[in-house]
Order: C-alpha cells, then structure tokens, then sequence
C-alpha cells in the first residue's frame, strides 16, 4: 500500500486585523461625513459608517471585495445603503425627513437669518433628488471624480455629469428664488 | 454679497466647496466606540479571503516593475486610491500599518511551494528501436493548450473558464488509406450527372448510339 504523501498546507489566506483597522481608519471619517451630509444625524451617520464596515468585511470574507480601488468600493457599499434607506422611506413615513424640517421651519419662524452657505444646504436637502443629492455629495463635498462617482452609483458617466448640472441648476435656482 | 439674481453655477461651486470646508468631524467617542465594534467583529486570525489570487497577481505584475514603481503607487494599485494613499503617505503610521499589512498579504498569499516542474529527459537519451530495427511512428502527440482565465462575477466568486486549444498538425488520421481525402477548394472537372434528368445510363443500355 503506497502511503500517500501529505503536501504542505495551502497558505491561508487572509486580511489581518492591523490592514481592516488601517482601512477602517482611512475611510470611516469620510463616510461619516458623506452619511452626515445625507441624513443629518450624527447617531444615524454613526450607524451607517457601522452597516458599511460590516458589509465590507462580510463581502471581503466572501471573496467580493475591491477589485481596482478601495475608496470607490467603500463609498459603493455606503451609496447603496443609502439607496435602500432612502427607498425605506418613500414606503414608510418620512419621520426622520419630517423632524428634520419640523426643526428647519421652526428655525424660520424664529427670524434666525440664515446664510447663503445654510441655505445652500438646505437646498441639498430639500430641492434634490436622491441621486442629484449623492452626485453634487461626492462631487463637491467628498471631492470625488465623476468617474468615480459614476463607478459608485453603477451608472454611465454621461448619466453623472447630467445628474450634477441638473443638480446645479437647482441649487442656483433655489438659491436665486429665495425670498 | 453678490446680488442674488446674479448667482452663478460657478458661484454655486464655490458654495459648495466652501461648505465642505465645514463639516463636522466624526465624534471621537462615537468613532473610537465603532473601531471597536467594527474591530471586534474581526477575528484575531483575521479574516480569511477568498479571492486572495487577486492580490497575487496584483503583486506579480507589480514584481517585474517593482524597480520603477513607488510605495506610494504599489499602495494605489493594491487598492488605495490617490487620495487615500496622500493621506497614507502624510500619516507614517499608516504607511508602517500598511506595509505591514502588504508583507503579509504578499507572504501569505506567495505559494508555499514552488511549482512542480517534470524533468526534462537527458538529451543524449535516445528513442528505442523495435526488433526490426525500425524506429516506431512515435505516438500522435496532441498539444493542449489551456488558458485558465479567471473572470470575477460581482459576488466575487471565481468562475475560471477553461479553453482548450488542440493543434491540429497533430491530430492523428484514424484511416488515412481509406478516408477519401476531400479538398473543398477542389472544383469539379467533369459534370457527375447528378442532375434530374441528366443521370448517365450505362453505355450498353445506350438506345440511341449513333
């Protein structure tokens, strides 16, 4: 009876601890930041750079995972939470949204003089349309390429750059009819 | 201020971009709370990758260049984008995490054993010959060529295909005496008669010879 011979182990492969805490450092702020600008709520924003990572690691561990840039993989993964957040919303009641301007009007009716700069945000929130809001994000407050973007939102270039002048031309039409 | 009637799209990304400029920091207490977590998830042994050929071809490719490319690049091309890598390559700290972490993807992922290779025979080794003396018909030898490539649904699971190529001045005849060998290009010289009504009887069954 031939014995057979045992090779040597695969190598296993594996991300340690110290290259997530590296990514995890690298990224977490900026998708705060990102999740912040979208939804207003330090807690919520905290939540979701949470739902980010965790999604990262499983699709990481399941052998999905960047294939070309990490960034873009990353602000992928948190575009579609919002996505499904934002479509969680239209089906059930805007609470968060309804709060969120509850407390803007209430602002107004107090005489609080608000600058361009507010009012600009405001309009981000208010005048755009889900993906209008996620391509003048990432664009202008994230500092992202609209190759990136559009690599991010699973869309064609062309589609970005028609989503950011729209956008644009909202925001300059809020801005310019503002009483 | 400008007039608002006169605003601008240009004035408006300038708007922007100095809205940029304040934004709020991530807590430290809710972000060092979701380290935490998010590291507590992680397993000591860290996480084990499916997908670790990626990275290996990554580093091979990078290998053949190394002298030309920079850690900065090397970083970039394993995943962290341009700017990532600025702030990797302003935070020493990062730079030393993640050449740690870039050794040990490469020592990790390198293959432990090196490929088996057959050896080759000596090359004064020479074919035996039959009782007859004759050399025998070596053996028609099929050349296989595969080429695994792998392609990456977005799930990450790794559907290589296989092609396989045969060479065709190798292929065996199974009855080269009795296989009519049929050259298409080959245009007929003489009309076969197979035609209706132009079917050619046999000279003695002719009825009207002249």
């Amino acid at each position: 009876m031939v014995e057979k011979k045992k090779g040597p182990e695969p190598p296993p492969n594996r991300l340690d601890q110290g290259v997530l805490a590296a990514i995890f450092d690298l990224y977490s702020r900026s998708i705060f930041r990102y999740a912040l600008r979208l939804c207003e709520d330090p807690l919520e924003a905290d939540q979701i750079v949470g739902d980010v990572f965790a999604l990262f690691q499983k699709q990481v561990s399941r052998g999905g995972g960047p294939r070309t840039e990490l960034r873009t993989y990353v602000y992928k993964i948190a575009y579609r939470i919002f996505m499904d957040h934002a479509r969680e919303r239209q089906r059930t009641v805007p609470t968060g949204t309804a709060e969120l301007n509850r407390r803007r009007d209430s602002l107004d009716s107090l005489g609080e003089k608000q600058t361009l700069l507010e009012e600009l945000g405001s309009a981000i929130q208010k005048n755009l349309t889900e993906k209008q809001k996620h391509v003048i994000i990432l664009r202008y407050q994230e500092g992202l390429g609209l190759r990136e973007i559009a690599d991010i939102m699973g869309k064609d270039i062309n589609a970005i750059k028609s989503l950011q002048k729209r956008g644009l031309s909202k925001l300059q039409k809020s801005l310019v009819d503002k009483p | 201020m400008k007039n608002r009637a006169r605003i601008t799209e240009k004035d408006v990304k300038a708007l922007l971009a100095k809205l940029r400029g304040s934004q709020t920091e991530y807590p430290p207490e809710l972000l060092s709370n979701r380290r935490y977590m998010f590291l507590g998830r992680v397993p000591q042994a860290g996480i084990f990758i499916a997908n670790a050929e990626i990275y290996k071809r990554i580093l091979q490719g990078l290998r053949s260049t190394a002298s030309l490319v920079t850690r900065v690049v090397l970083l970039s091309i394993i995943g962290l984008s341009a700017a990532g890598t600025t702030l990797v390559a302003t935070n020493p700290g990062l730079i030393r995490v993640f050449e740690e972490g870039l050794n040990n993807i490469e020592r990790i992922i390198a293959p432990a054993t090196p490929l088996e290779t057959l050896p080759s025979p000596p090359p004064d080794q020479k074919i035996p010959t039959t009782r007859s003396g004759e050399t025998p018909t070596p053996m028609p030898t099929f050349t296989l060529v595969s080429t695994l490539t792998p392609s990456i649904t977005p799930l990450g699971t790794q559907t290589p295909t296989l092609a396989l190529g045969i060479n065709p001045t190798n292929m065996p005849n199974a009855n080269p005496t009795n296989t009519p060998k049929f050259n298409p290009t080959n245009t007929p010289k003489d009309n076969p008669g197979h035609h209706y009504g132009q079917t050619p009887t046999p000279p003695g069954k002719r009825t009207n010879t002249p």
